[in-house]
């Protein structure tokens, strides 16, 4: 797998990647419909959870990744995120027991799993025969499908 | 009946009802008619002396025909030093096991045929022909080839699966650097974004070449450096080598390329690496070795792993067609073709395991010799059994 070399396109939008810390004080005192959605987006592949943070970053989003379940579900919990995207194939933690997690712990938060494997649908019945619904992206999706997709699951935090 | 008292075959049927030698020879005479595979004699000449009924229907020569002939009408041009090495065999008292071979029918067709021969002794315990016992094993072979063509689909299959995976997280990416691309107002970002994507694709092109070679079926032998067709299938594992945490330790010995065919071995490397992965859902180490091997002459290659290992029972099984660990994961076929491919070149596989917690794991040894014959090759001086 390709060494993400480009460390120089990163390091210049480091501030896009935490965008959390960044405006951090607009956020105060301010009712949760007026703030950026916040989204915590975890896969293995670093390229692809950094890229897909600066995608969101630029779009109304306030986004940060983690690369692993385990460290995702700690930052979840911290963070409290509104969404939570996730692959799914992860060593370790996959993503479909750091869903359940996350469902037991944070309720409120919307959960989207996205994979580039099939056969990944039993891990998905599985988690349907205890009882959690998620939804399910393909990968390779658009990101101007996947900002339509997220927007569209939940409305109510784009007033 | 037709069995002349002189050739008093010696062999070691257990007569249950008959009393005497007269009923006993009728029972043995009706037990040869009766039996599906050909039974046939023939003198230290090669001079066919009995012919059973399905040794009629199975070469199309009535006994008739044949009895009086010599038994080299019935073997094709190019094996006729097998009949040569086959009486000298004879002659010298040895027996031929489930020799796997081509005969011909009357009407010319070749076909594939299981032979056992024995040596006919008289009473005096002279050596006076040989006994041949030929099962026609056609249907067997076309079944082997179907079970092998379909074990290759789904070989296929498993590897497509990877491969997607291996496409499509480069193909995301490249997707989100495009997007990113247009929406940037600088232009340094978007030529970062754009070289990035560029190496993302060149991944991409370079694992569908390599998939796409295993698709195509030639089979026909070419030089194939091994080490190199290793490298090529743990690069198509790489991605699910990673994820399941299992690093890789190669030592490869300078060999002469190995005459075969390219997908074969590497089917047969793919299958082995695949067992590998599944052996160590926790991660670990697969250790591959080459050594150059002499007399004879070839090369070894050992996939070692410290997975689970394989229980005593099911070793014993490992290489029977159906036969899996894996539920319905498994075909129970990969091991079964690694070793139809392996003896097709006359090559040997091994395998040692073991379950024990703290040393468990499983090394499986291949060896091929260096040229790998075509089958049924006229050099070979010796019928090996």
């Amino acid at each position: 797998m390709l060494e993400m070399t480009s460390a120089f396109y990163l390091s210049s939008h480091e501030d896009v990647l935490n965008g959390w810390g960044a405006e951090a004080e607009d956020t105060a005192g301010v009712s949760r419909q007026l703030r950026k959605p916040t989204i915590l987006i975890v896969d293995d592949q670093h390229m692809i959870a950094d890229t897909t943070s600066m995608v969101l970053n630029g779009a109304g989003f306030r986004a940060q990744c983690a690369y692993g379940g385990q460290s995702a579900l700690e930052m979840a919990l911290k963070l409290k995120p509104d969404y939570l995207l996730t692959d799914i194939v992860m060593p370790g933690m996959n993503g479909v027991d750091l869903a359940i997690s996350v469902r037991n712990r944070l309720p409120a938060t919307v959960i989207v799993l996205i994979s580039g494997q099939a056969g990944i649908t039993d891990l998905i019945r599985q988690a349907k025969d205890v009882g959690y619904e998620f939804n399910l992206l393909a990968k390779p999706i658009h990101p101007e499908k996947l900002l339509e997709y997220l927007k569209r699951t939940a409305p109510h935090l784009w007033l | 009946m037709g069995t002349n008292s002189q050739n008093d075959v010696s062999l070691k049927y257990e007569a249950t009802a008959a009393a005497t030698p007269e009923r006993r020879q009728a029972l043995l005479a009706a037990l040869v008619d009766s039996t599906d595979d050909a039974i046939i004699s023939k003198d230290l000449n090669g001079i066919v002396l009995t012919w059973n009924d399905a040794a009629a229907q199975i070469f199309g020569y009535a006994a008739n025909e044949i009895i009086g002939q010599n038994v080299r009408c019935l073997i094709p041009e190019e094996l006729q030093h097998e009949e040569s090495v086959i009486l000298a065999k004879i002659r010298a008292g040895e027996r031929i096991s489930h020799y796997e071979t081509l005969r011909i029918r009357k009407n010319g067709e070749r076909f594939d045929v299981s032979i056992t021969i024995s040596p006919l002794i008289d009473g005096n315990g002279k050596i006076i022909g040989a006994s041949k016992i030929a099962r026609d094993i056609t249907e067997r072979k076309k079944l082997e080839k179907q079970l092998i063509q379909s074990e290759k689909l789904a070989a296929t299959g498993r590897m497509a699966a990877t491969v997607a995976h291996e496409i499509n997280n480069p193909l995301s990416s490249v997707l989100n650097l495009l997007y990113l691309a247009h929406k940037s107002g600088s232009l340094a970002d978007i030529r970062s974004f754009l070289t990035t994507a560029e190496s993302e694709l060149v991944h991409v092109a370079h694992i569908a070449r390599q998939t796409l070679g295993y698709y195509r079926d030639d089979g026909t032998p070419s030089p194939v450096v091994l080490q190199e067709l290793i490298e090529n299938v743990l690069a198509i594992y790489e991605g699910k080598l990673t994820s399941a945490g299992i690093a890789t330790e190669c030592q490869f010995e300078d060999h002469p390329a190995h005459l075969g065919s390219r997908t074969e071995l590497q089917q047969i490397f793919s299958n082995i690496v695949a067992n590998a992965i599944d052996a160590m859902p926790q991660g670990g180490v697969l250790r591959i070795q080459t050594r150059k091997r002499v007399h004879p002459d070839g090369v070894e290659i050992q996939f070692a792993d410290k997975g689970v290992g394989i229980r005593k029972e099911n070793l014993e099984k490992l290489f029977e067609p159906f036969f899996t660990t894996k539920g319905e994961m498994g075909t129970g076929i990969g091991l079964w073709v690694v070793k139809q491919l392996v003896e097709k070149r006359r090559g040997q596989v091994t395998v040692t395991s073991s379950t024990d917690t703290g040393t468990s794991g499983t090394t499986i040894s291949i060896f091929l010799p260096l040229t790998a014959p075509v089958e049924h090759e006229q050099s070979t001086a010796n019928c090996v059994i």
